[in-house]
Formats: C-alpha cells, sequence, structure tokens
C-alpha cells in the first residue's frame, strides 16, 4: 500500500500562533484560559486567541470570512510552508482540501441573531450564508492556497477533524490526490455556544484536568489545526523532507447513547487505526488522548485503553486539553498536530494541571511535566457526542 | 424588510442634501472598486467587482440611507448603467423616503 507521509504541521490556538509556540506552551503545561471575552461576568473559562494581528495578513477579506474560516486558513499556510510549499502547486487538481468542523459559522450566525434581538428591523448581512455554512471554512483554504481536488467539510462533532485527516488519507492512498491539506477548525466561543454548554453542566470553574481526581470538567477553546499529507512518491519526488507517515485510521460509532462514551466504541476505533497501519498495540509508545477533563470521558478512555493494551501495559498517555481547552471540531487535528511534534522532537508533551491521580483514570497520563522519550509510533484520540470514535496511528520513518 | 439606516445627515424637516448622498453612494463604492479612478460616469460592470461584492455595495447603501434599492442579483439593473446614476437613484430614494 502507498506510503502516506506527513510533510508539515500548522496550528493556530490560544497556546500558540504557530507550531513553535504552540508546542513551547504545550511541553511548559502554559495555562491559556482565561474568562471568556464573549461571556463577560460569567467566570466562564476558555482558551481564547485574543490576538487579532495573525489575521491581518492571511490575505482574505475578513468581512466575509467567519472566524473558524479564518483560524483553518492561518493553520493551512503554515503546514504549507512546512511542507517546503511555496508558489502555485504543480498539479492543483491533485491537492485535497479536507477539514473538520463541528459546528461552522456558530460567531457569524450569532451576530446576526444579536443585531436583529436588538433591532428588530435590522437585516442580516448579505455574507452571513457564505459565512455560516459549515463547509465554509474547506472553502477558504482551497481559496486561499489554490487547492483544486477534493474539497469538503466533515462535520462529527468533537471527531470532525480526526473523520477529515482519515478521510484525506484513504483519498491519497485511492489515488484520488496526491497532496491533503487536512485538519481542522473551531471558533465556538460566541455567548450562545457558551452559554448552550453551560446548560450540559459539564464545564470546569477551576482549571481543565484532564485524568486528575480534581478535574471537574471541560473548557472550551478555539483553534485550527492542519497537517500535509502526500504519497511518499510525490513527497520523494519534490524532496520534501519526512519523518513521519499517517500509518493507520479508525473510526467506529457506537450505535448507543447520544452523550454517554463507550468503551467498546472507543477501544475499537483505536484497534482499527492500529491495525490499518500494520502496526502491533506493542509498538505503540504514546496516545494524545482525547482526555477532555469530563468525569465521564476520561474513565472510559483510561477503560478502553487498559482493554486495549491490557493492564500494566498501556504506553504514556497525555491530554493536551488543560492548556489548548477543548476546540471541539478542531481538536484532533491540533492534537494530531500535537502529536506529530511529539514524536519529531521525542517528547511527550504532559497533561497540565494535574492534582493527584484518580484510581478510576489507570493510566500514566505524563502529569504536568514533559517527558523526553523516543516515539517510534503513536496514536491520536477522537471521541464525539453521538457516539463517534475516531483515531490516527502514525509511525516514524526507520 | 424596514431598515432605518443612518439619517445623521438627514435631518427632519430639512431639504436633502443631494450632494452629500451622492458623494456618499460614490465613496461606498470606491471602498469595493479595482480601478483606479472611479468617477460619476464610471460604467458598474467596469468597476472590478464580483456580483457578490455588488450586493453588499447595495446592502450598504441601503443600510446607510435607510432605503431599499430594487436590486436582484441575477439580473443587472435595466436603467442604471452607471455609479453617477446608481447615486441618483439613491438620492431620489431618500427625497421620496422624506416626502413619504
Amino acid at each position: 500500500m502507498t506510503r502516506i507521509l506527513v510533510t508539515g504541521v500548522g496550528v493556530m490556538s490560544a497556546a500558540g500562533l504557530d507550531a513553535g509556540r504552540f508546542w513551547s506552551s504545550l511541553i511548559s503545561a502554559r495555562p491559556t484560559f482565561r474568562e471568556a471575552s464573549g461571556a463577560p461576568g460569567s467566570g466562564v473559562l476558555v482558551a481564547e486567541i485574543l490576538d487579532p494581528e495573525p489575521f491581518q495578513h492571511l490575505g482574505v477579506n475578513l468581512a466575509a470570512c467567519d472566524r473558524s474560516a479564518l483560524l483553518a486558513v492561518g493553520a493551512a499556510r503554515e503546514a504549507l510552508a512546512d511542507a517546503g510549499f511555496s508558489g502555485p502547486f504543480e498539479r492543483p487538481d491533485r491537492v485535497a482540501a479536507i477539514i473538520g468542523c463541528g459546528g461552522g459559522g456558530i460567531m457569524s450566525v450569532e451576530e446576526q441573531y444579536a443585531r436583529r434581538s436588538a433591532d428588530p428591523s435590522a437585516r442580516p448581512h448579505p455574507r452571513t450564508v457564505s459565512k455560516v455554512m459549515v463547509s465554509s471554512s474547506a472553502s477558504w483554504v482551497s481559496m486561499t492556497t489554490g487547492a483544486r481536488g477534493p474539497c469538503f467539510v466533515t462535520s462529527s462533532a468533537c471527531a470532525s477533524a480526526t473523520h477529515a485527516i482519515g478521510v484525506a488519507l484513504q483519498l491519497l492512498r485511492a489515488g484520488v490526490a496526491d497532496v491533503a491539506i487536512a485538519g481542522g477548525t473551531e471558533a465556538p466561543l460566541s455567548l450562545g455556544c457558551l452559554n448552550s454548554w453551560e446548560a450540559m453542566k459539564i464545564m470546569t470553574s477551576t482549571a481543565c484536568r484532564p485524568f486528575a481526581r480534581g478535574r471537574d470538567g471541560l473548557m472550551l477553546g478555539e483553534g485550527a489545526g492542519a497537517i500535509i499529507l502526500e504519497t511518499e512518491a510525490h513527497a520523494r519526488r519534490r524532496g520534501a523532507e519526512a519523518a513521519i507517515e499517517l500509518a493507520g485510521y479508525g473510526a467506529t460509532a457506537d450505535a448507543g447513547s447520544l452523550l454517554a462514551p463507550s468503551v467498546e466504541g472507543m477501544t475499537a476505533a483505536m484497534r482499527l487505526a492500529i491495525e490499518d497501519g500494520g502496526l502491533d498495540a506493542g509498538e505503540i509508545a504514546y496516545v494524545n488522548a482525547h482526555g477532555t477533563g469530563t468525569a465521564a470521558n476520561d474513565v472510559a478512555e483510561a477503560e478502553a485503553l487498559n482493554a486495549l493494551f491490557g493492564a500494566g501495559r498501556v504506553p504514556p498517555v497525555s491530554s493536551i486539553k488543560g492548556v489548548t481547552g477543548h476546540s471541539l471540531g478542531a481538536a484532533g487535528a491540533i492534537e494530531a498536530v500535537a502529536t506529530v511534534l511529539a514524536m519529531r522532537r521525542s517528547v511527550a508533551p504532559p497533561t497540565a494541571n494535574f492534582d493527584a491521580p484518580d484510581p478510576r483514570c489507570d493510566i500514566d497520563c505524563v502529569p504536568n511535566v514533559a517527558r523526553e522519550m523516543a516515539i517510534p509510533a503513536a496514536l491520536s484520540n477522537s471521541f464525539a457526542f453521538g457516539g463517534l470514535n475516531a483515531a490516527l496511528a502514525f509511525r516514524a520513518l526507520g | 424588510m424596514r431598515c432605518e439606516g443612518d439619517m445623521s445627515a438627514q435631518v427632519e424637516g430639512t431639504p436633502v442634501d443631494r450632494d452629500a448622498v451622492r458623494d456618499g453612494v460614490i465613496d461606498i463604492i470606491r471602498g469595493y472598486a479595482k480601478v483606479k479612478e472611479l468617477s460619476a460616469a464610471t460604467q458598474l460592470d467596469k468597476i472590478g467587482v464580483d456580483s457578490f461584492d455588488f450586493v453588499e455595495i447595495v446592502f450598504k447603501i441601503e443600510e446607510k440611507y435607510g432605503v431599499e434599492i430594487d436590486y436582484n442579483a441575477n439580473a443587472s439593473f435595466s436603467d442604471i448603467s452607471t455609479v453617477g446614476l446608481l447615486a441618483d437613484k439613491v438620492v431620489a430614494l431618500v427625497e421620496a423616503k422624506k416626502t413619504a
């Protein structure tokens, strides 16, 4: 089977507006959260990008573009530069752009509702539809990069980006494209969206503490991540440097509860990714967990890891959501970027804000301090509401 | 749909400042136009904007002057071919609104 290489990564997150700064925040477990600017006085903690500067140089009409699309464009641009692409693609029709996004133009639709609410005679802006449509971010990535191959958004809540990257892998293997800009984006920090999440009573009031005894919920974040996937032949032909391949992808649906996680479904997705990559579970040296910091997810994920690897044989596992927040449809891409960086740099990023072990989460979650270790193969997990499970398996090239 | 717009320049009881409205309309178009020179005589189909930019121009004018321009993006204006004619149309709409 054709090997699919990871030739570039890019990220925009409260943890950092490029891969270098992002990585530095991750390994120092630097807190990024603060009260949401969209909900002043609420005490709702989020990981929010406050610097407007990165949006000024994207070369797009800012008024025509939802924040989720801007974030995607920024991450895609960095990933292409990291992969050594500059100028027009040789075969634009062979470059795919597959982006995961859970909610689409959440901020734009809410902005228009707010206008209407303040003044019932106010009319929506004529660009509202094109900003709100959930596929907008993939279109903007295509328009700003010149990618003319298959282009669409996958939307599967918090697994959106992992599904996007997995589908991109399959497209490349199938020979539909040579290169894919694959990733995810989400800009969910509007008042209505924050209030809706609060209504579920699963938000932290202190800090996101995945797998820790003191965890009290998740923290929303915004951001985007992108990775450049490329067939080995294409990458070699243009002399691209690549040390890592996306070896496998696994996805399952629980066909059960809309909200409750399923240990069985999680385990199956991880197992499928490992098998799809031609790996043995014993080769996986690190797992970048979904690890949301909720009571339910973290216990289920720890149980699934133990079921897959066997008790006492689970490799180091960490969740970066204590730093990045949970950026929903973008999370899988941001975490795929973190996984690739961890493999490139031979360092497992820590799980931040860890106070004390929870005996129900029987894993080594690399608490608070980054760990130097060789990572020849790794998993990156995403588990979404709706019972949607997806996992990616990465392998270092020998 | 009704829209009041920014009527600060059109105080009740005073005549419409036609030049101000004309200049305001041309300024809005200039904000989108991709041509160096833009005047009342410039053809609307030569200002270098795509059809959706033009919808946005119409929207901005409508919002600013609280009028509704009879325009459908599926068809060109039948009677308005230049920047100046569009500005005149807006002046007429503002005046009609004042006397309504």
